[in-house]
């Protein structure tokens, strides 16, 4: 290192302010799942009482439903607490992902749910029977699910403020028992009115479909978040914006950018690229004031760097998950978004419709990633 | 589209289909449990034993499970795209996750067919026949489970090794079987065979946990193994050494056949960007040289104080 190139280098940076860079909120959100376990032994213990005052049948099998939520719950539990664990030995980049299997299991329930509705539905269908005395056994349903219906509420709240798919999860299956409740009322009230038996099984299938719909969204949802999918779009965009600040007023580049989650935490990745003459010391402070600014966008992020020489061609050709270039700049590992799954469900229309009519449908360009 | 033309299409299909190893192995794995399962379809339907019912169920796991191997390295082997920037190599725990959920529905259906014929004792006809079907299909599940670990092991699959692992369970599941309708034909208790059947329902149970816990792990960006840490520890230390650079950490997280390794250094604070490139490129080469298809990452975690020799001088 001689003189005259330190004597070249950039203006030095003010010193960061420390950032706490924590998703995880001071309190455990445990707290959540307790809450939702105490609902679920509320609501099974008021449809047993009512069913040893009543000896209906019906509420018995209430409140064996019920038990569902309270293996949810518990499940949730589990899943929050292993979630909160600090990153060890065994798993260096913490234990967020537990919080996918909780949500994949709740989402597993609700479609199991709709399927016993299904499955008490499709025979009425075909021989109506007359609706039972409804009495107690409705009263009961109904304040249960008032009650399932203040707990979800909390619960997705909590779950938008923590960034906890566990919590929206287990509120929405809180949220199809209070599905089901108002179409039993609404079913109820339909056939009272009209007459037509049949209103009540139909109603009972909208329901379902409705649930499957949920359960189906939240077992898709988890998977992808267990496959280390990037970061929503719209994450993604702040960090773009971030990155074309220092492009335009750092004279460095950034490519390689690489982001995945894991529930409340996220994880971005990237190469920058800064002129081949400034320090270590120079290009790491760089480096940390991206991390920081992106951490202070994003809160939860964990942020990776990787320096480049900017003159460096090698530099230009590692954007690839090998970092053997195999990715162009434009349709690499942050440009095609979908881009393979277009072009197969391209090719495969191709061949059953032959080129002509394929070539009507749009391919979606790659998203230019890079801003 | 005129039929022979379909017909090429499928030809062509079914040629890339086998033209990689894996997803061959993948699909000959699909063809041989489903000969297993209706071999021992047969061996129930002849003898009425509940152990060649339960026995049967538990291949029939073994064929969805490969069915869901062929469809994992499909999607393992994809590209990295914008939604998945670090490839699909983790599909291949999801598959077994799906894996172990249908063997604890067997498990479910063996035990309560197991334990309904154990207060309804039934006895078995034809024993023999069933007996000599169940052997012979236990004896090519070993041959073929053999044959699969050897392309697992060259083709770092591990969709494929859990798919020998599960034919290898299912063999010996055989063997218990029909040692058990043996043993009731020459002694005539006609309870022994829905006794077996729950042996088989417990160890399908166990091959399911074993297969969810080592799913569950890998879902969870769990840590290579100790041996590939330790090597990946060893070579720190080596090019540390020799590059004059410190080691603050090093991250790793294991996705299928394929790993990610993040190691943090400091560098002395006056090498320029350009010489830093040499360090870092000799630390990736290295690392990743240790094993195929892992993925390293060198972050500069700080720049140390204090004069080393430039890694380009040297």
């Amino acid at each position: 290192m001689t003189a005259s190139s330190t004597a070249n280098q950039p203006h030095p940076r003010p010193p960061l302010p420390p950032t706490s860079g924590q998703a995880g909120p001071a309190r455990s959100l445990t707290r959540f799942a307790w809450l939702s376990i105490a609902a679920a032994v509320i609501t099974i213990s008021m449809k047993m009482a009512a069913w040893k005052l009543t000896g209906s049948v019906g509420l018995l099998s209430d409140a064996l439903e019920s038990i569902v939520n309270l293996v949810a719950a518990v499940a949730a539990l589990v899943a929050l607490h292993v979630a909160e664990q600090e990153p060890d030995e065994d798993h260096a980049y913490g234990h967020g992902k537990a919080e996918y299997f909780a949500s994949g299991l709740e989402g597993m329930l609700v479609v199991v749910a709709a399927a016993t509705i299904v499955w008490a539905a499709i025979p009425r269908l075909f021989e109506p029977v007359g609706i039972e005395s409804a009495g107690i056994g409705i009263a009961v349903s109904v304040v249960a699910s008032l009650i399932n219906l203040m707990v979800a509420l909390r619960l997705f709240r909590a779950a938008k403020e923590y960034r906890s798919i566990t919590l929206e999860a287990d509120g929405k299956h809180l949220i199809t028992d209070v599905w089901t409740s108002v179409g039993v009322v609404i079913g109820i009230g339909a056939v009272a009115l009209t007459g037509w038996h049949r209103l009540d099984p139909i109603i009972a299938l909208v329901v379902a479909a409705n649930i499957v719909w949920t359960g189906y969204q939240l077992m898709r949802r988890s998977m992808l978040g267990l496959l280390d999918t990037a970061i929503p779009a719209d994450e993604l965009a702040v960090v773009n914006e971030i990155l074309g600040r220092y492009r335009t007023t750092e004279g460095v580049e950034t490519h390689a950018l690489r982001t995945r989650q894991a529930a409340s935490r996220r994880f971005v990745s990237l190469h920058v690229l800064v002129p081949n003459w400034w320090s270590v010391e120079h290009g790491h402070e760089l480096a940390e004031h991206i991390e920081h600014d992106i951490r202070v966008a994003l809160p939860g992020t964990t942020v990776f760097t990787h320096l480049e020489p900017i003159d460096d061609p090698s530099s230009w050709a590692d954007e690839g998950l090998d970092g053997s270039g195999a990715a162009s700049p434009d349709t690499g590992a942050d440009g095609g978004e979908r881009q393979s799954g277009r072009d197969s469900a391209h090719r495969a229309l191709a061949a059953i419709t032959g080129e002509r009519i394929a070539s009507l449908i749009p391919v979606r360009r790659p998203r230019q990633a890079r801003a | 589209m005129p039929p022979q033309q379909s017909a090429s299409r499928i030809v062509r299909l079914a040629s890339a289909e086998l033209a990689s190893p894996v997803r061959k192995q993948a699909w000959i794995g699909i063809a041989a449990a489903l000969g297993l399962t209706i071999a021992k379809f047969f061996a129930w339907r002849l003898t009425g034993s509940v152990g060649f019912y339960s026995d049967m169920l538990e291949s029939l796991t073994v064929v969805a499970g490969a069915g869901i191997a062929v469809a994992a390295v499909r999607v393992a082997g994809r590209a990295p795209d914008a939604r998945h920037a670090f490839g699909h190599a983790k599909a291949e725990y999801f598959a077994s996750l799906i894996d172990a959920i249908l063997i604890f529905v067997t498990t479910a259906l063996i035990l309560t067919s197991a334990i309904d014929r154990l207060r309804h004792p039934q006895a078995v006809q034809n024993g023999w026949y069933g007996v000599i079907l169940a052997l012979g299909s236990s004896i090519f599940s070993i041959y073929f489970a053999r044959r699969l670990f050897t392309i697992a092991r060259t083709e770092r699959s591990i969709s494929l090794e859990a798919e020998a692992r599960h034919l290898v369970v299912s063999a010996i599941v055989s063997l218990g079987v029909v040692t058990g309708v043996v043993f009731t034909l020459l002694t005539g208790w006609q309870r022994l065979d829905p006794i077996i059947a729950l042996v088989v329902g417990f160890t399908a149970g166990v091959t399911g946990i074993v297969i969810l816990a080592d799913s569950l792990q890998g879902l969870m960006d769990s840590q290579v193994d100790r041996g590939s840490l330790a090597a990946i520890e060893r070579v720190l230390a080596d090019d540390a050494a020799t590059l004059g650079i410190v080691t603050l950490g090093v991250r790793t997280r294991a996705a299928g056949s394929e790993d990610f390794v993040e190691v943090t250094v400091a560098m002395p604070s006056a090498w320029t960007v350009d010489e830093a490139r040499t360090a870092i490129a000799r630390l990736e080469r290295d690392l990743a040289a240790l094993q195929p298809g892992r993925h390293v990452t060198v972050v500069l975690g700080a720049a140390a104080s204090g004069e080393a020799p430039s890694p380009l001088s040297a």
